[in-house]
């Protein structure tokens, strides 16, 4: 899917930049402190069984003990794999901090113009932003910087938005409707407007994002906390495993060393996955805030890579939202480029989208050669009360407009009844059949033909929903068409089901109805009538342009108010929780070659026997152990790119998406570590390490 | 006698206690809402869905057993066939 095409604007550091890696190295040391580090069970006991060793090693040399040196290495590298999970987290979290950095350089230290009395707009006192509370009026004039977040009471006002969304071009914020929502840290650039504040110190939309890419407000997810389960699951496991080993070797008339033991369960345990589980939930927020959507929680992000229904209203997202001209039908006895012609010239100084819709058509499709309009043309602006535009020249009136204001001005124009044209009335119905909208066109009393206004679809949307329908996600469109409109463009833009003449009732109803059939949702909206919906919905995608109620009610917000990132954010959903399961799957089926590594390295002393399961040809006991440690500590440095990364997401169905990913991560995993454990056993025994 | 009461003990909880998760998953499953099939959703009928499980089982059960497993049959049978077993 083409995702290129998007702004990525938020500054994107690479994997290792050495300005995240340094203090995330010392942050590594930081987060060994075990209160902290407790709400990572699998790196905990990894830590707790460590300091077990380290005292045992302590013990070992004050008693000079002869083999200290091997229980060194492998104190150390224990150490090592408990610093290198730390690494992971703290890597990913630096990537937060580092764009952190670069909201807060936005947010300066700003004075507000707070209003004394509410009746009187015009008295004001300066005070410091951050004195502002919920409620609090204040005036910005041009060159303001809006104190905090709120909704424009009074007046209308250009806003420079870009220390939010990286946006350079002004926006218009105005009282009431669907664009009086300001955020705090943006720029009046024009006018003046006074606004009511609705954030408290500290939590406004600029406060959250920061913590937000920090990891701050980072709380565990539903399927983070059963990963966490199962992984716990499996290290109670490992622990009988390993605690019953002694037993055997009683049995066969021998003692197990303990640092062999918690080298065995250390490599057992399901490291790889604890230690970077955080690092992927991290990374997911991350590459979210990267295509400029803030998550409110990472629950959302989850949400979204389940999410099977999308609700996607019509204008802007399926269609352009503004009606275009696709042709001109003229009457009998007008030719095609004689219409076409006066319909250029009607249109000429016509500056709304559907003016200049008109001229590319008919220099287009007609062939229409545009001139400079002739010396003393007059131009008739839209007005709604006329409903028609068009030009005088001389004794030329050209007009354009609703089919019955046309007709009117034609019997204007004639003084008396004018009849219709014989296939006019036909022409008409068919373009309001087909979901158009006929835009008559007259000169004087003679009518010429009629102007079929499309709302056209998006060339590319197709396309994106028929990658959706292969990822298994149905796509529903909203719009307050006629049904008849709505069935047309539905069936031309392919979307699977359609919500026609929609109220915010009935939109809530649907994504109800569909959710008591087990089915997520998601949806985007920017207006406070779609509110509602974006509360019920479990993935509610609110536009930064939309209005302060549904930036509330949306437990997203897309910087860039393009309603069609939702299919990015369904893309990241899901790739943040394929991560999650690979890399679980490649953590647990490493443990086969460990066991292949350790299990006759600790018995071959009682049974030389086991020497058959040594597959892996490693040179002494010593060795293979060593070996799976150091595998098993630096598999996760290694996996760390990829975490952040992610897998890569196809959208080919689920059954041949796990196939392939099964391939790569069961399968490789199982593989992988043979190779590697062998590869570090040479080398160990290259350096006569042990 | 140490291996006679573990062992009694052990078998006793493996036989009975594993009924209290089990029901515990059966509840939790009951709860839930089914969920109509889409391309979505894996397919619980293939031959991936039988190899997925199987291999699930036989790496966890295998990764759980393995040490049991090498210092009881696997090291007698070797130790048979070299005939040290007795």
């Amino acid at each position: 899917m083409d995702t290129s095409k998007l702004r990525k604007r938020m500054p994107v550091s690479t994997l290792f930049d050495p300005r995240i890696v340094g203090p995330a190295i010392g942050q590594a040391f930081v987060k060994l402190n075990p209160a902290t580090l407790i709400k990572n069970p699998v790196i905990f006991v990894l830590e707790v069984v460590t300091a077990l060793v380290t005292v045992l090693l302590v013990r070992d040399l004050v008693q000079h003990h002869a083999d200290t040196g091997f229980t060194f290495q492998i104190v150390l590298w224990l150490w090592f794999t408990v610093l290198f999970a730390n690494f992971a987290e703290a890597v990913a979290e630096g990537r937060g901090k580092a764009q952190a950095d670069n909201l807060r350089k936005t947010r300066t230290e700003t004075r507000a113009k707070r209003i004394l009395m509410p009746d009187n707009y015009e008295v004001y006192e300066g005070v410091p932003a951050e004195d502002l509370q919920a409620g609090d009026l204040v005036v910005c004039e041009a060159g303001d910087i809006i104190p905090g977040d709120g909704d424009v009471i009074e007046g209308i006002a250009s806003v420079n938005e870009a220390a939010i969304t990286g946006e350079s071009a002004p926006v218009i914020r105005e009282s009431g409707g669907d664009r009086s929502a300001v955020t705090g840290g943006t720029t009046v650039i024009s006018d003046r407007v006074v606004i009511r504040i609705t954030s408290s110190p500290g939590s406004s939309f600029l406060d959250r994002m920061i913590k937000l890419v920090e990891g701050a407000e980072r709380q565990k997810t539903p399927n983070e906390i059963a990963l966490n389960i199962l992984l716990i699951g499996l290290t109670i496991v490992f622990v009988f495993a390993t605690a019953t080993i002694p037993s055997y070797a009683t049995y066969a008339g021998g003692a197990v060393s303990i640092v062999i033991l918690v080298a065995l369960f250390v490599t057992l345990i399901p490291t790889t996955i604890g230690a970077l589980l955080s690092a992927i939930g991290i990374a997911g927020m991350d590459r979210l805030v990267r295509f400029n959507v803030l998550s409110m929680s990472g629950r959302a992000v989850e949400a979204a890579g389940d999410v099977d229904t999308l609700l996607l209203d019509k204008t802007g997202t399926v269609t352009f939202g503004d009606r275009q001209a696709t042709e001109i039908i003229a009457v009998p006895g007008v030719s095609e480029s004689e219409a076409a012609a006066a319909a250029l010239l009607a249109s000429d100084s016509d500056e709304t989208a559907e003016g200049r819709s008109i001229i590319t058509m008919t220099q287009d499709k007609y062939k229409v050669h545009r001139q400079t309009a002739p010396a003393g043309a007059k131009f008739i602006q839209f007005s709604a009360t006329t409903r028609l535009s068009g030009v005088d020249i001389g004794d030329r009136k050209l007009r354009k407009g609703a089919i019955d204001s046309v007709l009117k001005f034609a019997r204007e124009q004639a003084g008396g009844d004018v009849p219709e044209p014989p296939n006019f009335r036909a022409a008409v119905d068919k373009i309001a059949r087909s979901g158009g909208t006929p835009l008559g066109l007259v000169e004087g009393s003679r009518i010429l033909g009629v102007i079929h206004l499309k709302d056209v679809v998006k060339p590319d949307v197709k396309d994106r929903f028929a990658a959706l329908r292969r990822m298994g996600i149905k796509t529903v469109m909203i719009t307050g068409d006629n049904p008849v409109t709505a069935a047309s463009i539905a069936s031309e833009a392919g979307v699977d089901d359609f919500i026609a003449q929609a109220t915010p009732e009935d939109k809530l109803r649907y994504i109800r109805k569909e959710q008591e059939n087990g089915r997520l949702i998601a949806m985007c909206g920017d207006g406070t009538n779609d509110a509602p919906a974006l509360a019920q919905a479990d993935v509610g995608v609110a536009m930064q342009a939309g209005t302060q109620a549904a930036r509330e009610a949306g437990n997203m917000v897309d910087l860039d108010s393009d309603p069609t990132k939702l299919i990015e954010v369904v893309e990241i959903g899901k790739q943040l929780l394929m991560t999650r399961g690979a890399l679980t799957t490649f953590s647990i089926a490493n443990d086969v070659a460990k066991y292949f590594a350790i299990i006759p390295a600790i018995f071959l002393a009682f049974y030389p026997k086991l020497a058959v399961l040594n597959v892996m040809q490693l040179t002494t006991p010593q060795s293979a152990i060593l070996s799976a440690i150091i595998f098993n500590a630096l598999i996760i440095i290694a996996l760390i790119p990829l975490a952040l990364k992610g897998v890569a997401y196809r959208p080919i169905g689920a059954g041949p998406l796990l196939r392939r990913n099964l391939l790569v991560y069961g399968l490789g995993g199982i593989v992988l570590p043979f190779i590697g454990i062998k590869a570090i056993d040479l080398a160990v025994n290259a350096l006569h390490l042990v | 006698m140490f291996f006679n009461i573990t062992g009694a003990v052990a078998m006793f909880v493996g036989r009975f206690f594993m009924i209290i998760p089990a029901m515990a998953i059966a509840g939790s499953l009951a709860e839930k809402k089914s969920i109509p099939a889409s391309t979505g959703t894996f397919p619980t009928t293939g031959g991936l869905f039988v190899g997925l499980v199987v291999g699930v089982i036989v790496v966890v059960g295998g990764l759980t057993f393995f040490p049991a497993l090498a210092l009881g049959p696997i090291v007698e049978h070797l130790a048979m066939q070299a005939n040290t077993l007795f």
